[in-house]
């Protein structure tokens, strides 16, 4: 077999040109624009110069990268030659860059692309003349190629805590509008201000620097120092370990419970909005991740429940039944395991994209429904059910965000709990069973119909809950809230987070429904960050952001397989692989 | 009475006949071996019986109660469990969770017992992982120290056990075996032999293995049944099938078979 060489010098032009073309993209799309007024670090950098530089970094990072040629070994450090092709990759982005100046300077690209203005090229190209501007884009982007191989020259830990602490410094101080208040009402309380770590809606210079080397030290001594905490937990006895987790536990809950002391009501609510979702994402994760049936038109269930509650609850509605949550919880839900198994028997016999399709219909078809002349008397159509009684629990009312926060993370909790004990129970192993192949499943005493059902059933239950939040939180329910985009939300937050895990259910939550609130910025550009994250994560963490255990060793195996694949067609050793017929 | 009884068993695809009017039995403790070309209604045969196809005619009676028209999972709780000639085993799941699937249809537990796990789930859930372990420890070592690995990481011949070891947890009394020995070298082939005569004798099985390795089935089986176009022709001992002239017919003559 030919082996071919890698070429270091084509791929630095590639990824130049990938990082280039991105570049163009973030300014095209008027994103760069945007960005250029959020400060990521006070009066040193803004989130759009930060768009070029993080673009330049990524492409050296991607090259610096040590390669081998399949069979060997790869190394773990690179050489210093690949600072120098780090350097070229980040020439060809800056110089791809420059080349947009250049033809938006000079064609009228503004009848196309709106968000080019002239405005945006004169401050992309720095005040200066478009010669000079080639100058700096060109040594600039060469100098951050370079910047972002040279951690490869670095051992693997300390290579790695230079990332995360770039990262981390980013990260917090995109956080700004979440973690600064926060800050402000804690540091409050022993007499401590933020302003030496944020300073005008991002990292104070000083901040930026703290939390770049806090971050980088302690991922580097947690690296050095945390295999060695890790095994003597692992050492220690079970009942022992018992006590530990159910400590941590109850720390996590206690912390969410004092929470909302600490935060503005407008947080408050973005994080019951990420707490709804959790609900729904672990719902559909039962269906989904536990039962293998893709099920895309969750919404349903969402907008069941919120009508239900609506009806009962409503005081404006020709109905007036005006019912006390006692009852109405319950009949929510019942009306929702209902429809589960109504939606659920006639698609028993399908798999796969087809079941999706159909599901994707019925997620449809339940907001055309309410939306209908011919439901209006019921559903109101698009005028919905307005003045829904919030409920009255100790004394309270539960409709102000903090209260409502209280309740939707006991809900999540209750939730939590229900989804861990199902998958380690004989129920969730015949799910298990099914997901895998549905026919042996059957023919090891599953019954496929039943178990198909109680999936649905109980996926519906949990997504219907989140609905009666839903409802009590606007007070009112309209049609259009229950778009597909909410079931195809909840399917991507459940992949981001990896499938079938629940503590990646959460953290897909906050980041796809949680982040994008709280970064105004962001906010019109979230489908494209949504789209470019997924992107990314499948390509390079395929099993999520908090994979499961079972999850992460799949995707080990399948890719060892692979190898040894590759090794038996190198024809090198190897025994000849068995053959399987069917 | 015989365990198993079949008679005038009948399927249709379209114009084919895959089984035409099959008779066949197999008593408590025997080891009946299916033979024949391929595409002889072999497969088709062990489908029918586990319900996995509805029969066009005839009569399937197992332990006295008919299996016509039974759905595959209840063929399952009646007693009978079966492999599949193409290994499917539940590849993201570990060693012992696939052996703890096959208990499923001998235990009650639901979606309430899940969530709550009261004194009853808890002991169920203990004797499930009792009796799957039970079911790996046949195979001496070589299941039972890789119990939490994925089932996918075994070896050719390991997964072909634990899908022996699936069948059994489920507490069967028949086991049908389709096609054990396939991929298998010598050596693992004669540990295979051994071992379907442990199943017999330790664990009282009445084992039907559809197989082509003719020394395999004839170690190991008391009974041969040779089936050609869907049709049963000969039935007996493995001397007397060897030497039948239809047999030896199907095999060697007009048609190009594989050399047993």
């Amino acid at each position: 077999m030919d082996r071919k060489s890698i070429s270091l010098p084509r791929l630095a032009v590639k990824f130049g040109l990938i990082a280039g073309f991105a570049i163009i993209y973030c300014a095209a799309v008027g994103m760069t624009s945007r960005f250029f007024s959020r400060t990521v670090i006070n009066e040193v950098l803004n989130l759009g110069d930060f768009l070029f530089i993080a673009f330049c970094l990524i492409a050296g990072y991607a090259l610096g990268k040590p390669r081998a040629l399949p069979g060997d070994a790869v190394p773990d450090r690179a050489q210093p030659t690949a600072v120098a092709y780090g350097a070229m990759a980040g020439a060809v982005a800056g110089l791809t860059a420059w080349l947009f100046l250049f033809i938006a300077s000079n064609v009228e690209l503004r009848s196309v692309l709106i968000s080019v203005t002239t405005s945006l090229v004169e401050r992309m190209s720095y005040g200066g003349s478009l010669g000079s501007a080639l100058l700096f884009y060109v040594v600039g982007g060469a100098f951050l190629g370079a910047l972002g191989a040279a951690p490869w020259l670095l051992e693997q830990r300390k290579r790695t805590a230079l990332v995360v602490a770039f990262a981390m410094t980013v990260v917090i101080s995109l956080s700004e509008p979440l973690l600064r208040p926060i800050l402000t009402t804690v540091l409050l309380k022993v007499r401590l201000t933020t302003s030496w770590l944020y300073f005008g809606g991002g990292l104070s210079r000083v901040g930026a620097i703290i939390v770049f080397l806090a971050s980088g030290l302690i991922y580097y001594f947690w690296k050095t120092r945390g295999e060695e905490v890790q095994s003597r937990f692992g050492d220690m006895p079970d009942q022992q370990r018992q006590i530990i987790k159910i400590g941590a536990l109850v720390l996590l809950v206690a912390f969410l419970l004092y929470l909302p002391a600490i935060l503005t009501s407008f947080l408050a609510e973005v994080l019951g909005t990420v707490g709804l979702y959790v609900i729904l994402g672990l719902g559909l994760n039962i269906v989904i991740g536990y039962a293998g049936l893709l099920d895309l038109g969750y919404v349903a269930f969402l907008a069941v429940g919120s009508y239900s509650t609506a009806l009962m609850l409503s005081t404006r509605h020709p109905w007036g039944l005006e019912w006390s949550y006692l009852l109405a919880v319950p009949i929510t839900i019942l009306i929702a395991i209902v429809i589960g198994i109504m939606i659920g028997a006639p698609v028993l016999r399908l798999r796969g994209d087809y079941l999706a399709i159909v599901t994707l219909g019925f997620g449809e078809i339940a907001r055309i429904v309410v939306l209908s002349d011919w439901a209006r008397p019921i559903f109101g159509g698009a005028q919905g059910i307005l003045g829904i009684r919030a409920p009255e629990l100790l004394g309270t009312t539960l409709r102000e965000p903090e209260k409502l926060y209280y309740a939707i993370v006991i809900c999540v909790l209750i939730v939590a709990f229900i989804s861990v004990r199902l998958s380690k129970s004989r129920v969730g192993r015949a799910w298990n069973a099914m997901r895998e192949d549905e026919q042996v499943a059957e023919a090891m005493g599953i019954s496929i119909i039943g178990y198909k059902l109680l999936a649905f059933a109980t996926g519906a239950a949990i997504g219907s809950i989140s609905g009666i939040f839903f409802a009590i939180k606007l007070g009112s329910v309209f049609a259009s809230s229950f778009n597909i985009i909410v079931s195809i939300n909840v399917l991507a937050l459940i992949i981001l987070g990896g499938m079938g895990s629940i503590p990646g259910v959460i953290a897909g939550a906050f980041v796809l429904v949680g982040l994008p609130d709280l970064l105004r910025e962001f906010a019109d550009f979230r489908l494209l960050i949504y789209g470019a994250i997924l992107v990314a994560l499948m390509l390079f963490k395929p099993e999520g952001l908090i994979p499961s255990r079972r999850r992460k060793l799949e995707l080990e195996a399948a890719s060892e397989e692979e190898d040894t694949q590759y090794d038996k067609r190198a024809g090198e050793g190897g025994t000849e692989p068995v053959v399987t017929t069917t | 009475m015989s365990l198993l009884e079949v008679k005038g068993l009948t399927k249709r695809f379209g114009g084919l006949t895959a089984v035409d009017s099959v008779d066949f039995h197999v008593d408590q403790g025997e080891i009946v071996g299916v033979i024949g070309p391929n595409g002889a209604g072999k497969t088709t045969l062990f489908n029918i019986v586990t319900g996995f196809y509805d029969p066009d005619e005839g009569e399937m009676r197992f332990d006295g109660k008919s299996l016509v028209g039974l759905k595959p999972n209840q063929v399952t709780n009646m007693g009978i469990a079966r492999t599949f000639q193409a290994i499917r085993l539940f590849p993201a799941m570990t060693v012992l969770e696939n052996a703890m699937v096959g208990q499923h249809c001998r235990t009650r537990a639901g979606l309430i017992g899940a969530i709550f796990r009261g004194p009853r789930t808890r002991a169920e859930e203990r004797k499930i992982e009792e009796r799957a372990r039970d079911a790996l420890g046949f195979f001496g070592n070589r299941l039972l120290p890789r119990a939490d690995e994925l089932s996918s990481s075994l070896s050719y011949a390991d997964r072909r056990r634990l899908e022996i070891a699936r069948a059994m947890a489920t507490e069967a009394k028949l086991l049908l075996l389709d096609e054990p020995a396939a991929g298998m070298n010598p050596q693992e082939k004669e540990g295979l032999v051994r071992l379907i005569g442990r199943l017999r004798d330790e664990r009282n099985y009445a084992i039907v293995l559809i197989e082509h390795d003719m020394p395999v089935v004839k170690n190991v089986s008391d009974r041969v049944v040779a089936l050609d176009y869907g049709k049963k022709i000969a039935d007996g001992t493995y001397a007397e099938v060897a030497s039948n002239e239809r047999v030896i017919e199907a095999y060697l003559g007009a048609r190009h078979e594989e050399s047993a």
